[in-house]
């Protein structure tokens, strides 16, 4: 190529100043129309993804559930869990807890339901999202206080309460059981998320206790990620390597070592385990009082059918016992030598009724090889299927409530079926503002390829000039080419400063509001996240446009005739 | 909806008359679980009037129709206009709630809150009084006796037997003559009183007394109570079809 082209290029830019300037505005306009545009939706997202969502269900998020129950989340082994999960997912920010309950609150002669959501000690970052409105927010943490809560104004207002005042709340807890709590008012805050807004806040530890878990179990564990857009891949992932273990207690009746297991209660789990074992004592039918024990087992200890016994055994976490007592319904022997005499096989009722209420100890050997059990007995949980929709999800756990499993039902979620209307309602603004700014771009690049293609044909007699001192058609291709590749730079650019310059001015403008688009204000201003491969691909689209449409017409007018391009005139 | 668990909770205290001596908690407990056992259908007009703070009061009537045999019961609502026609349907480990006007059932699970209430699907569950608590304490000092109006009682205490029992400890006062019950308290996990049952008269029909006029009083929610009273009382055999969707379905054709 000609060096000289480039040069020629950029003194014809400057020749015609007036001309290319007014261009590279309407270009420079266009780019930060794009900018802004891209930077407030990605600001929305983020503030979703980050500043709602995280808060309300994590980016994945793993519900444990016992009895059925879709209100409360329990996992017994957490640490066993956030193993696995560091294991198999990949740039994880954090694992949050999640422990929430509704119940009744009484204020000063005014009662409401209300949503108590456990926040960490010393680690609350959530009430960066709130202003304060009284109180004082350190006072949180302070052990001295009993039960301190966090409430928004509007729900202070409404239940009459200032700081100091108490609160009683009613709620039910982790079992079912009835809880009535006095909460203590530390601060009453205020955010202009509506979707914080409506929560309020107690100590993580103090909730737990509540609510009946043990400081060691856990609500579902939340994943928080470095880039959330990976959840529903990462989730998969994971579900597809969970696999729960056996749930078996190694206990002792009368000191004896015994293996005490349940079985599946579905009409071909029971048929393939009366092939495996034959009840030669007692009741034959597998009832909900089934306790079922190897009878040598049984004439070694003096045990017949109707005997009660106690099966001990040490708990995890525990360096004590727990007990459980059943009455045995009938003796079996084995059909198949692999089976031992000191397992005892109980209904999933009995068994995860001790189970779960006085978890035994893993031991590294916690149950016995018995292949030909296997597929027979129950895991300590249940592996729902994965739901790719907030429909199929809704119907999982309805179909699980009409289930009445016994066992506890581990499911993995993302936000993508758990938050779905906020997503929906993230998507749906996504669509209106890019049709918005896609229609005024549209406007200004019509106003840009009709300005570039006038040029070009004002320019034609001097593409003749130029044709007739010898200039070859590919260099003057060339020469537009280059004339629009420096205009859309400059202007491109012009346009990211402006666009900075635009976005910078918009945030520092405060909104004080308390209708729903409150939601994407951060700390009152509007939020807007600058991404730079959005802003290189944005530059680059509109740089290619500007090339793409001077190509043709100089392409065409190059090809003329040295004497039709003299000859050529306007109008 | 609480008017519902209310409803179930009366209409199990149904006493047989028969003179009682006994002296122990446990067999004051398996007293009342016989009281609740009814080996006959029966089938009542209940009346609710329920008043809550700020709320005004509300009155509620519905037909009852119950079968332990069958772990079976059945509510249609007649009062107020608004809910005449709905029901409520429960048979063995399911329970649905009928809408009229979309003619739809919906299942309602164990711990599904009914109604936006406390109650929920597990308040349902028939299960015995000796099953579920303990005496809270033993010996002599385990039943008091007392007066309640002018009726010689006996108070006694239980406790949960386990975790899974929504008030952990109970609190009853049963006639000394007949073992039935006059009052009951039932506390929260934190020991705090949450609502106290009157049981204002019985009326004695076929050889049972049934509670006809009960009150409950929400004691935490200070000023919400219930009435309720029964009417038309009849333990006569009910069709097995009447327990069934189809039935409620037909009542609102």
């Amino acid at each position: 190529m000609n060096p000289t082209i480039p040069l020629l290029s950029f003194r014809n830019l400057i020749r015609q100043r007036r001309k290319n300037l007014l261009l590279g505005a309407a270009i420079a306009f266009g780019t930060m129309t794009l900018i802004v545009a891209t930077s407030f939706v990605a600001g929305i997202t983020d503030t979703l993804f980050n500043r709602v969502i995280v808060y309300m269900t994590g980016h994945i998020e793993l519900n444990m559930s016992e009895n059925g129950s879709q209100y409360y989340s329990v996992h017994r082994r957490p640490e066993l869990m956030k193993q696995l999960i560091e294991r198999h997912i990949t740039g994880i920010k954090e694992i949050r807890e999640g422990v929430a309950v509704f119940g009744r609150g009484i204020g000063n002669g005014k009662s409401d339901n209300i949503l108590m959501v456990g926040v960490p000690e010393k680690n609350n970052s959530l009430f960066t999202q709130y202003d304060v409105v009284n109180g004082d927010l350190d006072t949180f943490n302070n052990r001295d206080i009993r039960n301190p809560i966090v409430i928004s104004e509007s729900k202070a207002r409404y239940l009459r309460l200032k700081v100091g005042d108490t609160l009683r709340v009613r709620l039910r807890t982790i079992n079912g059981q009835q809880q009535s709590v006095i909460m203590n008012v530390v601060a009453i805050v205020k955010s202009t998320n509506m979707f914080l807004e409506m929560a309020s806040y107690a100590r993580l530890t103090d909730l737990k206790t509540m609510l009946g878990y043990q400081q060691s179990e856990s609500g579902s564990l939340q994943i928080i990620l470095e880039n959330p857009s990976t959840a529903r891949r990462q989730a998969d992932r994971l579900h597809r390597a969970l696999t729960s273990p056996p749930a078996w207690i190694q206990g002792s009746i009368q000191s004896a070592p015994v293996w005490v297991s349940s079985f599946k209660s579905d009409v071909s789990a029971v048929a393939s385990l009366n092939s495996k074992i034959k009840v030669v004592d007692g009741n034959h039918a597998l009832t909900k009082k089934t306790v079922l024990m190897g009878r040598a087992f049984a004439i070694d200890h003096g045990i017949t059918v109707g005997s009660q016994v106690t099966i001990t055994y040490p708990l995890f976490r525990s360096n004590t016992t727990a007990s459980l007592d059943v009455v045995v319904t009938g003796l079996f022997e084995p059909r198949d030598d692999e089976i031992p005499q000191s397992v005892i096989l109980i209904h999933p009722e009995i068994f995860f009724g001790a189970y779960y209420a006085h978890l035994p100890r893993l031991t590294s050997s916690s149950a016995p090889i018995i292949p030909c059990l296997s597929g027979l007995l129950v895991p300590e949980w249940i592996l729902q299927d994965r739901s790719h929709t907030s429909e199929e999800l809704k119907k999982k756990n309805q179909d699980l409530g009409r289930l009445k499993l016994k066992n506890a039902v581990l499911d993995v979620r993302t936000m993508e079926e758990t938050a779905s209307n906020v997503l929906t309602f993230d998507a749906a603004l996504r669509t209106i503002t890019y049709s918005a700014v896609a229609l005024l771009f549209v406007i200004i690049l019509i106003g840009i390829v009709n300005s570039l293609r006038m040029n070009i044909r004002e320019r034609t007699r001097e593409i003749g000039t130029m044709r007739a001192i010898g200039m070859q058609p590919r260099d003057i291709v060339n020469l537009f080419l280059y004339e629009s590749l420096f205009l859309a730079v400059f202007s491109t650019m012009s346009g990211y400063i402006l666009a900075i310059g635009v976005m910078r001015i918009l945030s520092l403008i405060p909104i004080v509001t308390t209708t729903p688009i409150g939601i994407f204000l951060v700390n009152h201003h509007l939020y807007f996240l600058t991404r730079w491969d959005t802003v290189i691909i944005n530059i680059s689209l509109i740089s290619f446009i500007v090339i793409l449409t001077t190509y043709f017409p100089a392409r065409a007018a190059a090809k003329l005739e040295c004497v039709a391009a003299l000859s050529h005139s306007e109008g | 909806m609480n008017y519902i668990r209310r409803l179930i909770i009366i209409m199990c205290v149904i006493g047989y008359g028969l003179p009682t001596y006994a002296q122990t908690v446990t067999e004051l407990m398996s007293k009342i679980d016989s009281a609740m056992e009814l080996n006959s259908d029966i089938t009542a007009r209940v009346q609710l009037t329920q008043q809550r703070v700020n709320q005004g009061t509300r009155v509620l009537e519905m037909v009852y129709r119950r079968r332990d045999t069958a772990d079976a019961f059945l509510i249609v609502m007649m009062a107020p206009e608004i809910d005449k026609g709905n029901g409520y349907l429960k048979s063995g480990d399911n329970f649905w709630m009928y809408r009229k006007n979309t003619r739809t059932f919906q299942h309602i699970n164990r711990d599904e809150s009914i109604g936006g209430t406390d109650a929920n699907a597990g308040d349902f569950e028939q299960k015995k009084l000796i099953e579920l608590y303990k005496p809270a304490k033993e010996g002599l000092d385990a039943i008091k006796k007392e007066t309640l109006g002018r009726i010689p009682a006996y108070k006694f205490e239980i406790k949960a037997k386990s975790s899974t029992v929504k008030y952990p400890k109970k609190v009853y006062w049963v006639r000394q003559d007949n073992g039935l019950p006059l009052k009951e308290e039932s506390y929260s996990l934190s020991g705090t009183l949450m609502a106290t049952n009157y049981y204002l008269s019985y009326a004695s029909i076929d050889n049972h007394f049934i509670v006809n006029r009960a009150l409950f009083i929400d004691e935490f929610e200070k000023g919400n109570k219930t009435v309720m009273s029964l009417s038309e009382v009849s333990l006569k055999p009910i069709d097995a079809s009447v327990f069934s969707k189809a039935y409620l379905e037909n009542l609102s054709k």
